[in-house]
């Protein structure tokens, strides 16, 4: 028997305990004190039974739990955090949206925004996180990401880079501006973008998938076969 | 580029890189010897359905179908037979039980959804370049070359008896397939300066009803062994067109070879001991 089946408490009670005490919860207490972990369970299994909680999280209390504690060290909504908490190829991942409130939220910086450069739609364009660090009002930038070096890179193997560069763009310079800047913002998770970028957007691996791949995105080409009238043109001779 | 412009412009092909792995001497001799011997029937068969099924349009004018129940022995027979013949000058003659079965095997590809997106590309295109390594200028004359999902595809049409992956697969590395694959997937590299290499997918089809078809790509191990015979078999050509030594079995100094027991029956002999 799993440890989602064991554990065992009062739907309507729980879920309004969940709405109460999340706010309050401490934050190494729920690993070292065992009222407050039995507590966590019961709040991480309120939370795996709605169906507000993204699909990953439903009838998944240990997911729940985790993301509890991401949350609670973080201060963040437990719900923001299932939202922003991807698994992509079996890591758990930020998504590139949250990386950029997490720069925002960590109380390092302010005015916290993209700068985007060169001309849209060519390798040059590019684009770089600056925020104005608090406490020495200095502007910092990240390192930027143009659309030249994830093609040297191979990321836009990833059909995203193809489809909604200027996105992309944005996801990686927080991604990059964090990794320099506030490292510890993003709790040494990677990004989602890093990760699919890296295996290539769930590309199929083979080259048989590959072409299967492409051959359903491209539609029924409009040539008409014109064997049969030559054919008949020839044995009509 | 018809095909004779093709034949005569300077550049080693695949099929004479092949004849080097048995032996320079084979090669040469292929090479000084164009027009030696008839081509075989099932080359001209093959011809003929690549024509059908990439051109068919210029079917007509570069084959004529050997009409049935010509009596040569008689007056009337010998006068038509000449008429054909007077008629079909220049083309290749091919057998009306052959034409049959190669229309049915274009008309069976046309209807299939797979091969009309394989095949909604250039048809029959040269390739010529320079190899950077040993300076062979080489050329190729690929069957299809198309864009699916903006991936570039190489196409080789394959007339077989079996299209069953296996059966193809154990036929192909003794035709020299993978090596076709790399050398034509370099010459698109090459010439269109791309960075990655294009997919090459091999189109197979029966030759025996139901004309049955296969699409079989090349992996990434089989077309780095294909790259790996591609550059011994062109640094063999290059050093023999450098000394002028187009040697034999023996090898480029002479030496006798031995004969070695098979793996497999290596195998059974130690295990028999």
């Amino acid at each position: 028997m799993s440890e989602t089946t064991a554990v065992s408490v009062p739907q309507e009670q729980d879920t309004q305990t969940a709405l109460t005490k999340v706010p309050t919860m401490g934050v190494a207490d729920i690993w070292l004190d065992k009222e407050r972990f039995d507590q966590a369970v019961r709040v991480a299994s309120a939370f795996s039974r709605t169906d507000i909680v993204p699909q990953n999280y439903q009838n998944k209390p240990e997911n729940c739990l985790i993301a509890l504690d991401i949350a609670a060290r973080m201060g963040m909504s437990p719900l923001t955090v299932m939202q922003s908490l991807y698994v992509v190829k079996g890591k758990p991942t930020w998504s590139g949206q949250a990386c950029m409130s997490m720069i925002q939220g960590c109380g390092k910086f302010t005015d916290v925004r993209l700068v985007y450069t060169g001309t849209k739609g060519t390798e040059n364009r590019g684009c770089c996180v600056e925020a104005t660090r608090i406490s020495d009002g200095e502007i910092v930038q990240g390192t930027e990401v143009t659309l030249a070096m994830a093609r040297a890179e191979g990321w836009t193997s990833n059909s995203k880079w193809k489809n909604m560069p200027e996105q992309m763009l944005g996801y990686r310079a927080a991604a990059f501006f964090a990794r320099l800047h506030c490292p510890d913002a993003l709790m040494g998770f990677q990004t989602a973008e890093e990760v699919e970028d890296v295996s290539g957007g769930g590309k199929p691996k083979s080259t048989a998938q590959r072409l299967a791949a492409a051959l359903k995105a491209e539609t029924t080409p409009a040539t008409v076969p014109v064997t049969n009238s030559v054919a008949d043109a020839l044995r009509a001779e | 580029m018809n095909e004779r412009d093709y034949n005569a412009a300077e550049g080693v092909r695949r099929s004479d890189l092949w004849k080097i792995n048995d032996s320079p001497e084979i090669f040469r001799w292929a090479v000084d010897h164009p027009d030696e011997g008839e081509p075989s029937p099932s080359l001209v068969f093959g011809q003929a359905a690549h024509k059908m099924l990439l051109e068919p349009l210029d079917f007509g004018t570069e084959f004529a179908i050997k009409p049935d129940g010509i009596d040569r022995r008689t007056k009337e027979g010998k006068e038509e037979w000449n008429k054909f013949l007077a008629m079909s000058e220049g083309k290749t003659i091919i057998s009306m039980d052959d034409y049959v079965t190669i229309k049915g095997m274009a008309d069976k590809a046309m209807a299939d959804p797979m091969v009309m997106k394989l095949l909604d590309g250039r048809k029959e295109v040269p390739f010529f370049w320079t190899d950077p390594d040993t300076g062979v200028k080489c050329k190729v004359k690929l069957d299809c070359l198309t864009y699916l999902d903006d991936m570039p595809v190489v196409v080789d049409y394959k007339t077989c008896k079996s299209a069953k992956t296996d059966a193809f697969m154990r036929d192909a590395y003794s035709y020299g397939y993978h090596l076709q694959a790399a050398m034509y997937t370099e010459a698109v590299m090459r010439t269109l300066g791309l960075t990655e290499r294009p997919m090459f997918v091999f189109l197979c089809q029966e030759k025996d009803e139901p004309f049955a078809l296969n699409c079989i790509t090349v992996p990434e191990d089989t077309m780095n062994y294909g790259l790996d015979t591609m550059r011994e078999l062109l640094g063999i050509y290059a050093e023999c067109e450098k000394t002028g030594n187009w040697y034999g079995y023996t090898g480029a100094t002479g030496q006798p070879n031995e004969l070695s027991l098979p793996g497999w029956l290596k195998k059974k002999e130690d295990g028999a001991e």
